[in-house]
């Protein structure tokens, strides 16, 4: 067992998801299985048939293929088995397996455990596990799951008996309703007295019916295993783990052996199941290597050869992906069918021609009517919306709250500079006298330090190039009216006439301005 | 890689994932909720058949809503459980993984004469026996699905031991299963602790029972126990 080739997601899982998780695996490997199964079970239909023919106990077929079951359920589980390892096997191969495995296990599954509901779940541990697997083994593997694996079983009866029935419904369903009671009469009448064709239909009906249910209920059983065994021995973190040990270099293939019975799910040696090649008439060339012979790399590997079922199956997802296969979905709009020209011509009676000419007027009246309305409304609100037309702007409220006195001009400041920011303070204009306060500040910091203020410089710029500067107590004037104005501009947060003319005396001292 | 879950990505790219329910638990979800409507049925009989015949009309429309408006109530009002969906712990959900709605579960109950057709719904049967996600034709029209809800379940204790890291960057899947590697030790057997343990000696320098006291020293302080 190769669990590092393990081709379905593991981890732990409840019995009902582990359910569903086999049924997929059915799923997906129905045809690998349907194949085998009815190369197996048809001979097996026909002869019990013919026995029963023979004998006259033809009733009792459909009972010997249902007690035979075990016997079939090796094809689904040796495909599925295999399958889980990315390595299903064709037809030959599953049918090769069928004489010589697993028929061990089968004599106490035809005899004293032919009634057990825990089947499927004890089938893989019977056979997967080799033939020394004991009850205690069972109890094991069984464990939580046994609960679920006999209500499936349960359920899966139910399965078989609603498609055998559903077909055989079919009859009186398809009957016309008035010779309904007759169809009825024929079903029961098959059911009381059957002829010989009649029996051997029903029989090929249950077995189609075991046909397509059984796979599933193995397949069932075999996802209960699976996942007993998963939480048993924790697969999924022995797969982290393997992954883990790569990752850090480690060597990938530390084959464990597992407590507990291996899983004996190795794929055959491959070297017997191959057939070779048949000898390909080729041009004569020197070489003369070139000789037919068994295929080398069985001989070379042996047993060892990796299965190249996953490489292949890796390629063909590869040109699958939508990245080499680039499928465009389109929708657009395309007119219905038109309607066929032809309509049928009929004959009108002047009075209901009159009345719908009476009402067509009246409803074309009302839409004029409608017109003129909606020009009567354009007409009224055309205060509002001829502006727009003209491309004017809409009239603004000159109350707006916005101060729009035009800018003194950056570059200019007054001569005498406490006296203009006292003037504008005096006349209420606070917030531009702390801005004539900050302009000349910077300025004076500029010229004291000679700093290069790039056009826009802000604040915090301002304060950067004003370290420069050699006296602490100028920087700090500095950095106070700097505060200041980035209070009032950013926060509206106005300062006290007070602190307002201490700075500006300090700036005054400071940087000797004019007073 | 096989597994039983549909994968919806959202636009934003978050891969949601829907473990959809096959036939076998929704038959028995479905058989909980046959005992249900049978024994409101005899329930309703046996009162209303004290009406006579005024109560017998009552009865038929007992019976229509019983057989018709049960699912789609339970579905519409219950967030997409019917009692018996609750049992088995199944929920429909919109195919893409969304609540299902009132038109969707009207839809799908409705589509239910069809797949009860011939006997037995042996048509949602094959149908859902087919499909990858187990659906059955109602399901496929009203674009839903019957997934399994996802029980909360108690972390088990982690297995004690003084924390200590490791020198290695570990991605979130190795963690996962170091954790659950501590949490899940005491089903194991020792030996097999020590086979799992044994894997990952490039990681814990260690071997046998010694890696096995590492990894859980690992685990915990993983978890975050310093």
């Amino acid at each position: 067992m190769r669990l590092d080739q393990v081709r379905i997601v593991l981890r732990p899982r409840s019995s009902w998801e582990a359910v569903e998780l086999g049924m997929a695996l059915v799923r997906r490997h129905f045809r690998a299985i349907l194949r085998p199964w009815c190369l197996v079970t048809l001979p097996v239909f026909a002869v019990v048939n013919a026995l029963g023919w023979w004998l006259d106990l033809l009733a009792y077929a459909p009972l010997v293929l249902w007690w035979l079951k075990p016997v079939f359920d090796r094809v689904p589980l040796f495909v599925l088995s295999r399958a889980v390892f990315g390595d299903a096997p064709d037809t030959r191969a599953t049918l090769a397996a069928q004489r010589t495995w697993g028929w061990r296990a089968m004599v106490q599954h035809l005899t004293w455990r032919r009634l057990s509901p825990l089947r499927a779940l004890y089938l893989p541990v019977d056979l997967l596990e080799g033939a020394d697997s004991g009850s205690a083994r069972r109890r094991v593997v069984g464990g939580s799951a046994r609960g679920v694996a006999t209500v499936v079983t349960l359920v899966c009866a139910n399965f078989e008996f609603a498609l055998l029935m559903g077909v055989l419904w079919l009859v009186p369903l398809f009957a016309p309703p008035d010779r309904f009671s007759d169809a009825l009469g024929l079903l029961s009448w098959l059911m009381r007295d059957p002829p010989t064709w009649a029996h051997l239909g029903f029989n090929a009906l249950y077995w189609g019916a075991m046909s397509v249910m059984e796979p599933f209920y193995v397949g069932a059983g075999f996802g209960l295993y699976l996942n007993r065994r998963t939480d048993l021995e924790a697969w999924d973190v022995e797969l982290v783990f393997r992954r883990l040990r790569e990752r850090l270099g480690g060597a990938a293939m530390v084959l464990l052996l597992v407590v507990g019975g291996t899983l004996a799910i190795a794929p055959p040696a491959r070297a017997d199941t191959t057939v070779p090649d048949k000898a390909v008439v080729k041009p004569k060339q020197e070489k003369e290597e070139e000789k037919e012979g068994p295929p080398t790399l069985p001989r070379l590997f042996g047993e060892g050869r990796a299965s190249e079922a996953p490489f292949r199956k890796a390629v063909k997802e590869a040109l699958d992906d939508p990245d080499y296969r680039r499928k465009e979905t389109r929708k657009e709009w395309v007119r219905r069918d038109k309607p066929k020209p032809g309509t049928v011509e009929y004959e009108e009676s002047p009075a209901l021609r009159a009345i719908s000419d009476f009402f067509g007027m009246l409803a074309e009246s009302a839409l004029w009517l409608l017109v003129v309305l909606v020009l009567l409304l354009l007409l009224v609100s055309r205060k509002r919306w001829l502006p727009w037309l003209q491309d004017m702007k809409p009239a603004t409220s000159t109350d707006s709250g916005i101060d729009v006195a035009p800018l003194v001009h950056a570059a200019r400041l007054p001569d005498d500079i406490p006296t203009a920011a006292r003037a504008l303070w005096r006349e209420g204009r606070v917030r531009a006298a702390l801005a004539l306060l900050y302009r000349a500040s910077v300025a004076a910091m500029v010229a004291r330090t000679g700093a290069r203020l790039v056009p826009g410089a802000t604040e915090a710029e301002c304060l950067r190039a004003a370290r420069a500067l050699q006296d602490n107590e100028d920087r700090d004037a500095f950095n106070a009216v700097v505060r200041t104005w980035q209070y009032a501009a950013y926060a509206d947060r106005l300062p006290e006439e007070a602190t307002f003319e201490a700075q500006l005396a300090r700036m005054a001292e400071r940087f000797g301005w004019s007073r | 890689m096989l597994d039983s879950v549909r994968e919806v990505h959202t636009p934003e790219g978050v891969a949601l994932r829907l473990p959809a329910a096959g036939p076998v638990p929704r038959a028995i979800a479905w058989g909980i909720d046959f005992a249900i409507r049978l024994g409101l049925v005899i329930a309703a009989g046996s009162l209303l058949s004290f009406l006579e015949m005024a109560g017998y009309g009552v009865y038929l429309v007992v019976l229509f809503g019983i057989a018709w408006a049960y699912p789609v109530v339970c579905e519409g009002l219950f967030n997409g459980q019917t009692p018996g969906k609750r049992v088995m712990e199944l929920r429909v959900v919109a195919q893409d993984g969304g609540p299902i709605g009132w038109v969707a579960a009207f839809a799908r109950n409705l589509l239910r004469t069809v797949d009860m057709l011939p006997f037995g719904y042996a048509t949602g049967l094959v149908t859902s026996l087919a499909d990858p996600w187990g659906r059955r034709l109602g399901d496929i029209v009203a674009r839903t699905l019957v997934v399994h809800v996802a029980r909360e379940r108690k972390r088990p204790p982690l297995a004690e031991a003084p924390p200590h890291g490791v020198g290695i960057v570990l991605r979130p899947a190795e963690q996962a299963a170091v954790i659950a590697f501590a949490e899940r030790a005491p089903t194991l057997t020792p030996e097999r602790q020590a086979e799992l343990a044994d894997l990952v000696e490039p990681m814990t320098q260690a071997r046998g029972a010694e890696g096995v006291e590492r990894l859980f020293g690992l685990a915990n302080w993983l978890l975050g126990r310093r």
